[in-house]
C-alpha cells in the first residue's frame, strides 16, 4: 500500500470506532465550552470580608465608608463575637478579616501611623489578595486625605502638598491581559493540553485496539500515512480552538493568521509522532486512557506557565521541553495572545522541530518491521 | 478459602501477571505524588525577569534598580537601551515585565514634582505578573518614602515623625494558616488530591471493566460463591488499601514539610482523605455499572475527574463562578475535601464545623455505591452486556 492509502485506511478505521470519534473530536468540542465554564467571570468580583472595628470613631467610620465603596469587597456585618467570625471563616463564608484596631483614632489625631490589619485565608491565595488590594487602597485614599490636610494646614498650598507627599508614582499597565482575567490566562493554555490529550488517548486506543488484533501496521510507509491522518486531526482541532473556539469566547486573538497556521503545523506533526509512539508502547486499547487521564495536570505545571519555569527545579527546567504540550503552550499563547510572530516564538519553533525529528525517527524504528502483523 | 478471601487471591494473581496495571496500582500514585512535590519544591516564585529602561541615568535610578533587583521574586536581567526592543523582549517571555525610568526624574523629584514611572506587565502570565508588581511597588514605594521623610524633615516639619506623616494610614498584611505564601500547601498539596480522585476513578473502573471487557465476570462472581456484594467488596478492598497507603503517605509528606502550615489532626484529615477516594471509587462503581463498557466508562471518568481542579475553587473561588459551574463543582467529592482541608488541616478548625462536607462525601458514597450494586446486580452478569468495546 502506498502512503496516502495507508492513511485512508486509518481514516476508515476512526470513522468505523465510537471510542475514537468520541475521543478525537467529540470531546475537544465539549471540553472547549466546559473548560473554560468556571472562569466565566473571569474575576473574583467581590470578596466576601468581616470589617472589625474596634475603635468606633470617626476615623474608623471613615475608613469603613472607603472599604465598604471599594470594588472587590463585599463586607458583612456579622456580630463582634470571635467565635462567630472565626466560624465563617472557617466555613468560607468569609475570606479576609479587617480589623481596626482600639486606639486607631488616637493615632491618626496624634500624627502617629495608625494600623489596619488584613488577615486572609492564605489557602485561598487569590481572594486574599484581592482584600489585600482593596483595603490598602482604602488606606491609601484615607492616608492621602489626613497628609494633605496636615501639610496644608502647616502653611503649604495643595499641589505642594500633593507634590511633596508622593515623589515616585508607579503605574503599572497590564499587557495582552488588560483586565488580568484569570479564565483569559489560563484557558489558551489548557486548550493546548486538551489539544495534545485528546490525540495522544484517541491514537493509543485505536493502535491499542489493533495491537489487540495483531493488526497493528509496520513499515515507513504504514507509519507515514498514519502519521499523515493523526497530524490532520491535531491541525483540525488546533484550527476549531484557535480561530473557532477561543473567538467565540472573546478571549483576545492578536495573531497573523499565517504564523498561527504554521504553528499549528507543527505541533500538529509533534503530537501526532508522540501519540504513535505511545500507541506502539500500550498494547490495548484502554491503555491510554489509564495511565494518560492523570498526566494532563502534570504536564500544564510543567511546563512553566501558570508556575514560573524559573522557579522550577533545574532539571525540569531543561526536561519539560521533552512534552510538545509545553512548546505548544508557549508559542500558541505567544502568537495568540501576545501577537508575536514565528520569530518571536523560536525557541518553541525549535522545541517543535527538534522533538518531531527524535520523535519520528523512533517511531520509524519501532514501526520498522514492515506487515509482520499484517493478516 | 471463604468466599472472600478467594476473590481477593483471584485480584492479586491477576495484578501478578499484568504488568500495566500493576504498575497502575502499584507504582503509578506515589510516582506522580513526588514529581508534582518536585515541580513546586521552591515554594515560591523566584528571581522572575524584569527589564529596566533606564533613561535617567542618576544616583535616584540606580538606587530605585538596585531595590528593584533585590525585591523578593524579582530579578533586573536586562537593561534596555530603546522601548522597542524592550516591547520585543516581552513579547519573546525573556522578560515578564519592563521598567521605565523617565528622564528627568530625579530633577523632578529634587525640585518637588512627582515623577511617574511605568511598568508594563505581561499579564497574559498571571503569577508573573502578580509577583513582579508586588515587588516592585514596594521597592518604589520605600525610596518614595524615603524621599519624601527627608525632604519634610529638611524643610522643618514634622521632624520627629516623618515616617509616620508619610504613611498615616498602614495596612498590616496578616496571612492566615498559609504564611509565606507557600504555594507548596496552595498548589502542590492540593493537586496531589486532584490526582488521587482520578485514579481512585480509573483503578475502580479498570477493575471492574475488565471483568465485563473479558467476558470474565462470571468466573469473577462464582469465586464470590454468586454473591455481587462480596464480589465488589474483595475487588475494590485491594484498590482503597493501596489508596489508604499512599494518602498516608501524603499526609505525612506534607506535615513533615511544612509543619507550621498544617496545624490540624493528621488522622482526621487521612480518614476524610480515604473517605474523599471511597467516594470517587462509587462514581466509578456507578459509571461502569451504568455503561457496562469499560471504554466508555473511563472516558466519562476522564470527563468527570481531569478538569476537577479547575472547578474545585482551590485556585479560582467557587464564589467567583457562574451558578452551573457552581452546581458541577458540588457533585465532585475533590471539591468538598478541599473545604476540609483549608479549615481542618491548615486552619485546625473543630471536626463538628466540617459535618457538611462530610456528609456529603458519605453521600456521595451511599448513593453512588449503592445504585450501581443494583445496577451491577440486574444486569452486569448477562452474557450479552459483556465484550463492549
Amino acid at each position: 500500500m502506498s502512503i496516502w492509502q495507508h492513511s485512508l485506511h486509518t481514516w476508515r478505521l476512526i470513522f468505523q470506532d465510537k471510542g475514537a470519534i468520541l475521543l478525537l473530536f467529540v470531546a475537544g468540542l465539549i471540553y472547549s465550552f466546559f473548560y473554560p465554564l468556571p472562569y466565566h467571570y473571569e474575576q473574583v468580583e467581590s470578596v466576601p470580608a468581616i470589617l472589625i472595628d474596634q475603635d468606633q470613631s470617626s476615623s474608623s467610620r471613615t475608613l469603613q465608608r472607603l472599604l465598604v465603596a471599594a470594588p472587590n469587597l463585599e463586607l458583612r456585618q456579622i456580630s463582634n463575637d470571635p467565635a462567630a467570625i472565626q466560624a465563617a471563616l472557617w466555613q468560607g463564608d468569609v475570606m479576609a478579616l479587617i480589623i481596626i484596631p482600639q486606639g486607631f483614632h488616637q493615632d491618626v489625631l496624634a500624627g502617629r501611623s495608625a494600623q489596619v490589619q488584613v488577615a486572609s485565608h492564605g489557602g485561598y491565595l487569590l481572594a486574599g489578595s484581592k482584600a489585600l488590594m482593596n483595603a490598602s487602597e482604602a488606606a491609601m485614599t484615607m492616608g492621602a486625605a489626613i497628609r494633605l490636610h496636615k501639610l496644608q494646614s502647616s502653611g503649604f498650598s495643595p499641589t505642594q502638598a500633593m507634590d511633596s507627599l508622593q515623589p515616585l508614582q508607579l503605574h503599572s499597565r497590564a499587557m495582552f491581559n488588560p483586565k488580568d482575567g484569570y479564565g483569559h490566562s489560563i484557558v489558551p493554555a489548557v486548550m493546548v493540553l486538551v489539544i495534545q490529550q485528546t490525540l495522544l488517548i484517541g491514537v493509543t486506543l485505536l493502535l491499542g485496539r489493533q495491537a489487540e488484533l495483531k493488526q497493528l501496521p509496520g513499515g515507513w510507509r504504514a507509519y507515514s500515512g498514519m502519521l499523515l491522518t493523526f497530524s490532520s486531526i491535531g491541525l483540525l482541532n488546533s484550527l476549531y480552538f484557535f480561530l473557532v473556539a477561543l473567538r467565540l469566547q472573546q478571549y483576545a486573538q492578536l495573531g497573523a493568521l499565517l504564523h498561527l497556521v504554521v504553528f499549528c503545523l507543527l505541533f500538529s506533526l509533534c503530537i501526532a509522532a508522540f501519540a504513535l509512539l505511545l500507541g506502539r508502547l500500550f498494547q490495548s486499547r484502554e491503555r491510554g486512557l489509564q495511565l494518560l487521564l492523570v498526566s494532563a495536570v502534570p504536564m500544564l505545571f510543567i511546563s512553566g506557565y501558570s508556575w514560573p519555569a524559573e522557579s522550577l527545579p533545574t532539571a525540569l527546567y531543561y526536561l519539560r521541553w521533552l512534552l510538545p504540550s509545553t512548546a505548544g503552550i508557549h508559542g500558541f499563547v505567544g502568537i495568540n495572545q501576545l501577537g508575536a510572530n514565528l520569530s518571536d516564538v523560536l525557541p518553541e519553533v525549535m522545541a517543535l522541530t527538534g522533538l518531531s525529528i527524535v520523535l519520528i525517527s523512533c517511531g520509524l524504528w519501532l514501526y520498522r518491521s514492515s506487515g509482520k502483523q499484517q493478516p | 478459602m471463604s468466599a472472600f478471601r478467594r476473590s481477593l487471591a483471584r485480584e492479586l494473581a491477576h495484578l501478578q501477571h499484568d504488568k500495566g496495571d500493576r504498575f497502575l496500582t502499584f507504582w503509578l500514585m506515589p510516582a506522580l505524588c513526588l514529581f508534582v512535590w518536585w515541580i513546586f519544591s521552591a515554594g515560591q516564585p523566584e528571581q522572575l525577569p524584569v527589564a529596566v529602561l533606564d533613561q535617567d541615568r542618576s544616583t535616584l535610578s540606580r538606587q530605585l534598580i538596585r531595590l528593584v533587583d533585590a525585591a523578593p521574586g524579582v530579578a533586573v536581567t536586562v537593561s534596555a537601551d530603546d522601548s522597542k526592543a524592550a516591547v520585543d523582549a516581552l513579547r519573546q517571555r525573556q522578560v515578564y515585565g519592563l521598567l521605565i525610568l523617565p528622564k528627568g526624574m530625579q530633577d523632578d523629584v529634587y525640585n518637588g514634582q512627582p515623577a511617574e514611572l511605568v511598568l508594563q506587565l505581561n499579564s497574559q502570565y498571571t503569577t508573573y505578573a502578580s509577583t513582579l508588581q508586588r515587588g516592585i511597588q514596594q521597592a518604589v514605594l520605600t525610596v518614595g518614602v524615603a524621599i519624601s521623610a527627608d525632604r519634610l524633615q529638611r524643610l522643618g516639619i514634622f521632624a520627629d515623625a516623618s515616617l509616620d506623616t508619610v504613611m498615616p494610614v498602614q495596612v498590616l498584611a496578616t496571612p492566615l494558616y498559609n504564611e509565606g505564601p507557600n504555594y507548596e500547601v496552595f498548589l502542590a498539596a492540593t493537586l496531589i488530591p486532584a490526582l488521587f480522585q482520578i485514579l481512585a476513578m480509573v483503578l475502580t473502573v479498570s477493575a471492574i471493566g475488565r471483568e465485563l471487557r473479558d467476558g470474565s465476570a462470571q468466573g469473577w462472581l462464582d469465586t464470590a460463591n454468586g454473591s455481587v456484594a462480596i464480589a465488589l467488596c474483595s475487588k475494590l478492598l485491594l484498590y482503597l488499601t493501596m489508596l489508604c497507603f499512599y494518602g498516608a503517605g501524603y499526609v505525612w509528606f506534607f506535615q513533615q514539610l511544612v509543619p507550621h502550615s498544617y496545624t490540624g489532626s493528621p488522622l482526621s484529615i487521612w480518614l476524610s482523605f480515604v473517605l474523599m477516594n471511597a467516594a470517587a471509587m462509587a462514581i466509578g462503581v456507578l459509571l461502569i455499572a451504568l455503561t457496562r463498557n469499560f471504554r466508555m466508562a473511563l472516558s466519562l471518568a476522564g470527563f468527570y475527574s481531569a478538569p476537577a481542579f479547575a472547578y474545585s475553587g482551590q485556585a479560582f473561588p467557587l464564589v467567583a463562578m457562574p451558578e452551573l459551574a457552581q452546581y458541577w463543582a458540588s457533585i465532585l467529592p475533590l471539591t468538598h475535601w478541599l473545604k476540609i482541608y483549608n479549615q481542618q488541616w491548615l486552619a485546625a478548625a473543630p471536626f463538628a464545623a466540617a459535618t457538611h462536607p462530610w456528609l456529603i462525601l458519605l453521600m456521595i458514597l451511599l448513593l453512588g455505591s449503592l445504585i450501581g450494586f443494583l445496577l451491577l446486580k440486574r444486569s452486569g452478569f448477562k452474557p450479552e452486556n459483556w465484550g463492549a468495546r
